[in-house]
């Protein structure tokens, strides 16, 4: 069985490669350079419509390792699921990107129903107060619109929208979208809506709720004080180590701190996604079933 | 032709709550049900020294007892039932501005009252309430001034607005007329007009308030202006209290005052104001429509029920303006298109269906009229036709079916020079995007409404409700400077925020200390227990209870006294068992726990 299995890949292998140039001729004896290689050209054909080579930092140093090239590439859409729409620094996450996008000159477009962002904390966390276009839609069909709008203008560097329900039609919309204008789109979302329904995002975190008592060995207690941490689990990324758990702290002064212990505990075991998983796929079905 | 619109802050509160909450077409159409429409409506304003004071009132609102600046506070024991809505400036503007721009059926020449520095005596706000309308060759087109004068009168009745009307030769004597000679009267329709019996028959709006002054009887006429009381001339309150202290009470006994004499005693305005008003000065007024270059008009060979003729000829027309903005360097800020429609003589279902929203006297007159205001000055013809055909497309466009496109009239009302340069060495990246989101704001605008595409602003003032505020990017220029009212009416902007430092905020060493996101107004905490100290020890929320971990404060904020109510907040910075950082404040008037922001 195994021996048919091998045959199966090898074969698919060297029909891929047939199919696609390589650069480097492979050696088949080694099946993980096969597969780094394949995993190249998958995540090659799937972000062709991207601009090349651009990355946006997280902004947090501990974020980006966890990346595959250090950052989210230019023209992609992030999820931050938050369970319940409980605060637990999804908006801080966000705009810390946001600052990085935002820095070419470029503007960052914030879709809240109800405008509840502080401007002044806005301004303290670095972002540009007269590059900010804040958009209240008032119909879930003008927020699929407005979101779709913002994200294909080249001058936007980043969209952050609150939305909960999303189907994958309109998923894939604003991942085209994104494309087209090289942002970065980071949707806030509740985590229970979120996690039964298909994503098209490429990079997609859970924030999992983290308070300083419980590891207060590592704070001093000034730290917890004027420190807030957050813990995020990458629940999926293209070519990034998903399962991996960051715990990284945002000081009084903005800038972002590492969690001074071992982390991603089992995130270098856990599998890598080559491609992009399909919209409906058997193990969201079964998930969804329960 | 001077159209006064009598306490148009209210008007526009009243119709705007009328379109929020429609009455059953039925119940507004029985004359015998004596159900108000809207009932008592407050609108009031912020005083520095005062706190929250009463801007104006309807006149519902005004029967019950309630007066312009008294304090709000007052107002919740004359009138519990009022509804009470924050005074608006701007957007009263806006919308008269919009009344005016569509008010170009009757005449081409339309523009707002242009105010002094000073409040007018006799009114209570400083801001514009009449319309001004150049009819001079007019009136042989509508058969006559008094035809002319009730046409209007209907056409601001259909969008539920009472005005006055008054025709004269000078600006200062139609204002005087318009303003002065119908006050009992206009009081009595706008009350009747509030509780919902006011008939809009066409025999009942012939008895409108208007007046004209022809030379015919000229003899006649200056006795009833002669007997107009001195406010009728547009002065300040200080020369009118000084000309009461000295008997002078109507424009007949200043006139016999020695002419020698009036500006040593009262200073150059009042002179001035006399002379406008009896017609020895020019008195010229701010049009809103553009200059004659930058105004198409084109009358159809034939109707169409098409809206893609609309747009074929739209697109040839914006071309046109385009090419002759591109030769003065300027681009459109503001684009009005008239479509005059007429109603279908061949559409059987129009004769057997009777629209009542129509007045059979102006129905030769219907027109739907498109407005786009943009970012930036822009000559780009494809970018502002993308923005009209949004508008023309929309089902607000009444274009088809009964309703047949005869004529086309597009103008550019506000233009401004293009900005082709850039400001500093460094501004390279920022220029790089303008035009691209140039265009992305005002299709967005154009969509969502113009008050709901922003920019935060940061102000200075220690409560956190009042440290920012979102500001509509459309009606506003790059520089901060209003677009609208301060172009239109020639005042300079106070304060120029944007290029301020903060003053107010979160210090830089702390980023923590105010929250991500806010609630405005504040909403009640659910505490469950509270420890020995008097702090809450146990929070629900969300949904469930957590005890909480750590507090950080108190930070005592205070409002000043000159903004009303005074507010006592003692602030906390509280952190739950299960990660939520929560920013609450125990109201010490109040002695509640209230939830202010939330660090997500």
């Amino acid at each position: 069985m195994l021996a048919l299995a091998d045959r199966a890949f090898r074969i698919a292998a060297l029909i891929f490669t047939s199919a696609v140039p390589m650069s480097q001729t492979l050696d088949f004896s080694k099946p993980l350079q096969i597969v780094q290689s394949l995993g190249l050209q998958i995540r090659d054909m799937e972000t062709r419509a991207r601009p090349r080579g651009i990355t946006i930092s997280s902004g947090c140093p501990a974020i980006d390792r966890v990346l595959p090239d250090g950052g989210y590439a230019s023209g992609s859409l992030v999820e931050l699921l938050a369970n319940g729409g409980q605060p637990l620094g999804s908006t801080t996450m966000a705009l810390s990107t946001a600052r990085q996008a935002c820095e070419a000159g470029k503007y960052l477009v914030l879709i809240d129903t109800p405008t509840q962002y502080y401007p002044p904390v806005l301004q303290r966390l670095g972002l540009p107060v007269d590059r900010i276009v804040g958009l209240r839609p008032k119909t879930y069909e003008d927020i699929i619109w407005v979101i779709d709008q913002s994200l294909r203008s080249s001058a936007v560097g980043c969209v952050i929208a609150s939305i909960d329900r999303l189907n994958d039609r309109t998923a894939r919309r604003f991942q085209l979208a994104a494309e087209a204008g090289g942002g970065l789109g980071i949707l806030l979302r509740d985590a229970t809506i979120a996690k039964s329904e298909p994503s098209w995002a490429d990079v997609q975190w859970s924030l999992a709720p983290y308070s300083c008592h419980r590891s207060s060995s590592q704070h001093s207690e000034m730290d917890a004080y004027s420190t807030r941490w957050f813990e995020m689990i990458l629940r999926r990324c293209h070519g990034g180590r998903s399962g991996a758990r960051v715990r990284v702290g945002m000081n009084a002064s903005g800038e972002w701190i590492d969690m001074p212990s071992k982390e991603v505990p089992y995130g270098k075991t856990s599998h890598v996604h080559l491609a992009a998983e399909l919209a409906k796929s058997t193990r969201i079905r079964r998930e969804a079933a329960g | 032709m001077c159209i006064w619109l009598p306490n148009w802050p209210s008007q526009r509160a009243f119709v705007a709550k009328l379109q929020a909450d429609p009455q059953p077409a039925d119940l507004a159409k029985d004359s015998d049900q004596k159900k108000e429409l809207v009932g008592p409506i407050v609108l009031y304003r912020r005083d520095p020294r005062r706190g929250n004071i009463v801007a104006t009132a309807n006149q519902m609102a005004r029967q019950a007892g309630i007066l312009p600046q008294m304090p709000l506070s007052q107002c919740g024991s004359l009138c519990p039932s009022a509804t009470v809505v924050e005074h608006d400036p701007q957007s009263d503007i806006e919308a008269l501005v919009q009344l005016a721009e569509s008010a170009q059926c009757f005449s081409p020449i339309v523009g707002l009252e242009s105010l002094d520095t000073q409040i007018w005596a006799g009114r209570s706000l400083h801001e514009p309430q009449s319309i001004y309308m150049d009819v001079t060759g007019i009136s042989p087109l509508f058969d006559g001034e008094d035809r002319l004068a009730t046409e209007v009168i209907c056409w601001f009745r259909q969008r539920k607005l009472i005005v006055t009307v008054a025709i004269a030769n000078q600006i200062g004597q139609a204002w005087a007329m318009a303003n002065y000679s119908f006050r009992t009267k206009v009081a009595q329709t706008l009350l009747q007009m509030e509780l919902g019996q006011c008939n809009d028959s066409e025999e009942n709006t012939i008895e409108q308030p208007f007046v004209a002054i022809n030379d015919e009887a000229m003899e006649q006429q200056t006795r009833s202006i002669l007997s107009l009381p001195i406010e009728a001339l547009r002065i300040d309150l200080p020369t009118t209290a000084k000309l009461h202290r000295l008997g002078i009470r109507n424009l007949a006994q200043l006139s016999e005052l020695p002419r020698a004499s009036l500006p040593s005693r009262f200073g150059p305005g009042l002179l001035r104001r006399l002379d406008q008003f009896f017609g020895r000065e020019e008195e010229p007024f701010q049009t809103i429509c553009s200059t004659p270059e930058l105004h198409v008009n084109e009358s159809f060979e034939y109707a169409t029920p098409n809206r893609e003729d609309v747009l074929s000829r739209l697109q040839l027309q914006l071309r046109l303006l385009c090419s002759r903005l591109d030769t003065l360097g300027h681009g459109a800020l503001r684009v009005v298109c008239r479509i005059s429609l007429e109603k279908n003589a061949l559409d059987v279902s129009s004769l057997l269906t009777t629209d009542t929203s129509l007045d059979p006297s102006s129905r030769h007159r219907l027109a739907s009229v498109l407005q786009v205001g943009l970012y930036i000055p822009s000559n780009d013809p494809e970018h502002v036709e993308c923005l009209l055909r949004t508008q023309l497309e929309s089902p607000a466009c009444k274009i088809g079916g009964m309703y047949w496109a005869k004529g086309l009239a597009t103008q550019i009302t506000i233009s401004a020079p293009m900005v082709w340069q850039q400001n500093s060495l460094f501004e390279v990246e920022s220029l790089k995007h303008r035009d691209s989101i140039a265009k992305l704001i005002d299709n967005l605008s154009v969509r969502l409404g113009r008050e709901n595409v922003v920019a935060p602003t940061i102000l200075n003032n220690p409560l956190p409700e009042l440290t920012y505020s979102w500001r509509p990017l459309t009606g506003w220029r790059k520089d901060g400077q209003q677009q609208e009212i301060k172009r239109k009416l020639g005042r300079a902007p106070k304060r120029d925020y944007q290029s301020e430092e903060p003053v107010i905020g979160p210090k830089k060493e702390d980023v923590w200390s105010r929250p991500t996101r806010l609630f405005s107004p504040p909403i009640a905490l659910n505490v469950t227990e509270f420890s020995k100290i008097g702090l809450p020890a146990i929070v629900r929320y969300p949904r469930a209870n957590s005890n909480v971990l750590r507090w950080t404060g108190p930070e005592r904020l205070e409002s000043g006294w000159w903004q009303g109510t005074t507010q006592q907040r003692d602030y906390y910075r509280i952190e739950l068992e299960n990660g939520v950082w929560l920013w609450c404040f125990l109201d010490q008037r109040k002695k509640g726990w209230f939830l202010h922001g939330i660090f997500d």
